[in-house]
């Protein structure tokens, strides 16, 4: 269980100035900018969960889980991961988690895989029973065998990515965090990590937190997401009640055999006066409206009587399309 | 049972410098040239002030025992420096501690065992077969051996690597907060130089600054150790010398300790 509370980090940096008479300036100066990066977060995380922690780039996801991680200290609030404060029990703390951060490797690198994953043994005290048991699992899950012995440096980025999804549940930790696990794989290599996630999940009731850019990882593996932006928490609940929340707006895109105007169409508003937005451009006609007032069908029913339709598409909103709404401070 | 368990964690930090080490065989060469030749500019500089000297015996020292007392302190130097500020400040300026800190294991312990991979290169590689040699010569210019001399040596070469690690240690936890540390780090190293006696014997100074230097830590790094292989530190000096040292580490590990609480809760973790 993961109790966040509160949770607050500021980082103090000297004031910098622009050009070469800037920078000797700021070498002198004692004035300090204060950015906040993670601003009063608070939420509770239990046992078995897999939870998406999402955000634009500069939310603070990273800040926050090192301090969960207890790499960081908070400036205020507090974090409590099994019981343990993670940044004054950093090495108790330390045995009960795993972690991926995507952007940096754990792994040895100019030793060959498997040394990485006997020091690792070593250095969470497995025994080598389940030592052995786990290696098995997890080569099924993440087929390490091919490049088990070859130095880590010559690993291909998806091969890498695979060994460090390992090496960080090779002690079998409690809680996994996954810092944008998926960042730069193509989508077969995406596809089995994310399937190794969801077994590691299922078997052994691993807590999974998981930061992401690819809201397909979200959709696949989370049932909870947690959504901050500029250091505030703005959104924690499930992925269904945000596509019933915001992403009621469905949009249709028509294609008519004759040029239109926009007057033309002006009819289709009388269907829900106020939620249906229309848009023309030259053959092309957009209907945007709300799912729960009007449906599809009644849309192009009445557009169909009119004019000769050749094609249309429907775009329901997507979850990434939600979330680029949220960080642009549309809803 | 506990601290054999202790060793198979941290022991694979120092095998992996070792390694690393090994694999750069061509700098170890040039860096070994590199000192030669400072080692024989030395060499030439005290047989000079030797021969423009009246004296034969300057402070206590004949123009022999400087040759051994240069010969000496460069391998003692040599053997106990480990440097593991550069390693520390590029962690933290590339981010890489973070991996270093999920784990359940100790950093100041880490970073020790990290130095002692590189001791243990240096060992191994250089000082064993020097060491002989120079104790040949030792004993060609004395015509006496002294064992007792010998086995402190060691005891103080060991306290004075220890000594000399923590140092390090505690200067690279600088870097937590200090982000560019090179020029530091250089400062650093020719000020320790200096004033450990590797240079020029510390009895060689005035009186106050001797003082001043034998109660620094520096002295106790490499001067010590020098000293009582050539016999100069006998009986309660010998005690004395061997006391400060182990003062002086307890010091410096109460320091790092400190140093470590209070920095790491300002250290920012770089990158991603």
């Amino acid at each position: 269980m993961i109790e966040v509370e509160n949770l607050k980090k500021e980082f103090r940096m000297n004031k910098k100035y622009p050009g070469f008479k800037g920078a000797i300036k700021s070498f002198f100066s004692k004035e300090y900018t204060n950015k906040v990066a993670v601003d009063g977060i608070s939420f509770k995380i239990d046992d078995g969960e897999i939870v998406g922690y999402i955000g634009a780039n500069g939310a603070g996801k990273s800040t926050t889980i090192k301090m969960m991680t207890g790499i960081l200290t908070p400036t205020n609030g507090k974090v409590l991961v099994n019981g343990n404060i993670p940044y004054k029990d950093r090495q108790d703390n330390a045995k009960n988690i795993g972690v991926v951060f995507g952007q940096k490797t754990q792994l040895w690198w100019d030793l060959p895989l498997s040394e990485t994953f006997s020091l690792l043994k070593d250095i969470y005290e497995v025994e080598e029973k389940e030592f052995e048991e786990r290696m098995k699992f997890l080569n099924e899950v993440l087929d390490l065998e091919s490049f088990m012995l070859s130095p880590v440096r010559t690993l291909s980025l998806g091969q890498r990515m695979r060994a460090d999804l390992a090496a960080a549940f090779i002690h079998n930790p409690r809680v996994i965090y996954l810092d944008e696990p998926t960042i730069g794989l193509d989508v077969v290599v995406k596809d089995n990590v994310r399937k190794a996630i969801k077994k590691i999940n299922e078997d052994f009731g691993t807590t999974i937190i998981l930061t992401t850019h690819d809201l397909n990882d979200i959709e696949e593996l989370c049932n909870r997401i947690i959504i901050i932006d500029s250091g505030k928490l703005i959104y924690d609940g499930g992925l269904k009640e945000i596509k019933e929340k915001y992403g009621y707006t469905t949009s249709i895109e028509v294609q008519i055999r004759q040029k239109i105007n926009l007057d033309e169409v002006e009819f289709i508003k009388e269907l829900d006066m106020e939620r249906i937005k229309l848009s023309t451009k030259e053959n092309k006609l957009i209907v945007t409206f709300n799912k729960n007032n009007v449906s599809t069908t009644d849309i192009i029913g009445i557009l169909m009587a009119k004019f000769d339709i050749i094609d249309f598409s429907v775009n329901e909103t997507s979850v990434e399309e939600i979330v680029k709404k949220i960080y642009r401070n549309e809803v | 049972m506990k601290k054999s368990m202790k060793l198979k964690t941290y022991l694979p930090f120092a095998i992996n410098v070792f390694q690393r080490k090994l694999s750069y065989r061509a700098d170890a060469v040039i860096f070994i040239l590199g000192e030669a030749v400072m080692l024989a500019v030395t060499y030439y500089l005290w047989k000079a002030v030797y021969g423009s000297s009246q004296n034969s015996i300057m402070n206590g020292f004949s123009l022999n025992e400087m040759i051994i007392y240069i010969l000496i302190s460069f391998i003692t130097s040599l053997v106990i420096s480990a440097d593991i500020v550069t390693d520390m400040y590029r962690e933290v300026k590339d981010g890489s501690i973070a991996i270093n800190l999920i784990r359940p294991i100790s950093y100041e312990k880490r970073m020790i065992f990290q130095g002692l991979g590189n001791v243990m290169y240096n060992f191994i590689f250089i000082f064993i077969s020097s060491f002989v040699v120079i104790t040949i010569l030792y004993y060609k210019y004395s015509e006496s051996l002294n064992l007792f001399n010998i086995i402190f040596y060691f005891v103080s070469t060991i306290l004075g690597l220890l000594i000399n690690l923590y140092y390090r240690y505690a200067f690279g936890l600088l870097s937590f907060k200090i982000t560019n540390m090179w020029g530091l780090s250089q400062m650093m190293g020719a000020v320790s130089e200096l004033l450990s006696g590797t240079l020029i014997p510390i009895v060689f100074f005035p009186k106050t600054i001797q003082w001043i230097f034998n109660i620094l830590p520096f002295s106790s790094m490499i001067y010590t150790p020098s000293m009582i292989y050539l016999g100069k530190l006998t009986g309660a000096e010998l005690v004395k010398a061997i006391g400060i040292q182990v003062i002086w580490l307890m010091i410096i590990i109460v320091i790092a300790r400190v140093m470590w609480n209070t920095l790491i809760k300002k250290l920012t973790i770089l990158g991603g």
